[in-house]
């Protein structure tokens, strides 16, 4: 890809995959998921999960599975409110973006 | 690397993090490993990069808050790329004043080599991560901020106790050092200037002495005559040293003044990039 991923682009991102799924999702499965999106390393996601985390958008919690604990991340109602944020604020930057690429005029 | 080595080198990578921290970070990786399954594993490590790798985002990732990009190439720390250039900016103005060539050599080699460990630090396509990276360094090093021109500023205030004083040792030693030499010379010369004096007393103090006591004067003379030689030749001797001795000595004591505050220099940039 040739544009780079910042830092609030990418806690969008992982907010809106992680809150697709009702019960919550595992490291593995939103890796790969964001994987799909941006071209991002394996090692990547793991800070951004655990500053998400600290910062209350996400919270976690253990299931046992295959004789084994998973941690799955769900987003909280913070998170929820900081997706939303970013969600407008990407409409309203890439409406921009894409009004002057086809040419419209921009005023102010 | 299996699984079991590359966790246990991340552990070991992760020693200065709390234990909570530390914990959280194994078992992510942990379960990363056993949800990707047995047969991805080698997959999985070589798309993680090395445990030192993994391990820095980590770090990183605790301490930064939102200037970071994440590239192709991997995660891209602002924090960590803004302050080793800023000390290269600071010294490149230095060595831009002093007009040295070897020392600007001295700093592209540098530059260079430590453009190539931050590389290492999360960067999975090595060969372009390079040269991007080092651009990156370039670019940033203009925009420095106040805020670290305040900290870089505070920082010589708190250091220049051990500044001032290592500084003011060595110019202690350096003086103690040229008033030897200097006490040297000076010595030397009262001990010719004797000589000539004593040679040509005895000298001419000889001829009144062959009057009286024929012996005594002739050895007198020759004496005098002795002195006065050696007198020529400490002269000689003398010269020699100020036009070939000095030149060399303050020679010397400048290269080795040089090679002083560039290991200096060279063990505070490593320090900065570690």
């Amino acid at each position: 890809m040739i544009f780079n991923t910042g830092a609030a682009l990418l806690d969008a991102i992982v907010l809106a995959v992680v809150s697709g799924s009702e019960e919550g999702t595992y490291g593995y499965r939103i890796t790969k998921e964001v994987q799909q999106l941006i071209d991002v390393s394996e090692s990547t996601l793991y800070p951004v999960l655990r500053r998400l985390q600290k910062d209350e958008c996400l919270e976690i919690y253990d299931k046992a599975i295959d004789g084994r604990n998973r941690r799955y991340y769900k987003i909280t109602g913070k998170g929820d409110a900081q997706l939303n944020l970013y969600k407008t604020e990407w409409l309203r930057y890439s409406k921009k973006i894409t009004a002057i690429f086809e040419g419209e005029l921009i005023y102010g | 690397m299996d699984k079991r080595k590359f966790l246990e080198e991340l552990q070991r990578q992760l020693s200065d993090l709390t234990n909570e921290e530390r914990r959280e970070a194994l078992e992510y990786y942990e379960e990363y490993f056993a949800d990707a399954g047995e047969e991805n594993e080698e997959d999985v490590i070589s798309s993680l990069g090395t445990p030192e790798q993994v391990a820095e985002q980590i770090k990183a990732g605790l301490h930064k808050e939102e200037d970071g990009m994440f590239t192709e190439n991997g995660y891209r720390e602002k924090i960590e790329s803004d302050n080793p250039p800023e000390i290269y900016g600071k010294k490149a103005e230095k060595q831009k004043n002093k007009g040295s060539r070897a020392w600007n050599r001295d700093r592209q080699n540098r530059t260079g080599y430590h453009a190539n460990e931050s590389n290492g630090t999360g960067y999975h396509d090595s060969t372009q991560g390079g040269y991007g990276y080092g651009g990156q360094q370039d670019r940033k090093k203009d925009g420095m901020s106040g805020g670290m021109i305040a900290l870089i500023v505070v920082l010589c205030i708190f250091a220049s106790p051990v500044i001032l004083g290592l500084g003011a040792g060595l110019f202690g030693i350096v003086l103690g050092i040229l008033g030897a030499v200097f006490g040297v010379i000076v010595a030397f010369f009262a001990i010719v200037v004797a000589l000539l004096a004593a040679g040509i007393g005895l000298f001419l103090g000889g001829f009144p002495l062959l009057l009286y006591s024929p012996f005594t004067g002739m050895i007198c003379i020759a004496a005098g005559c002795f002195l006065i030689a050696l007198f020529l030749l400490c002269t000689v001797l003398l010269v020699t040293v100020c036009s070939k001795f000095f030149p060399w000595l303050i020679r010397e004591v400048e290269s080795f003044g040089k090679y002083l505050s560039r290991k200096w220099s060279e063990r505070k940039g490593r320090g900065e990039a570690i």
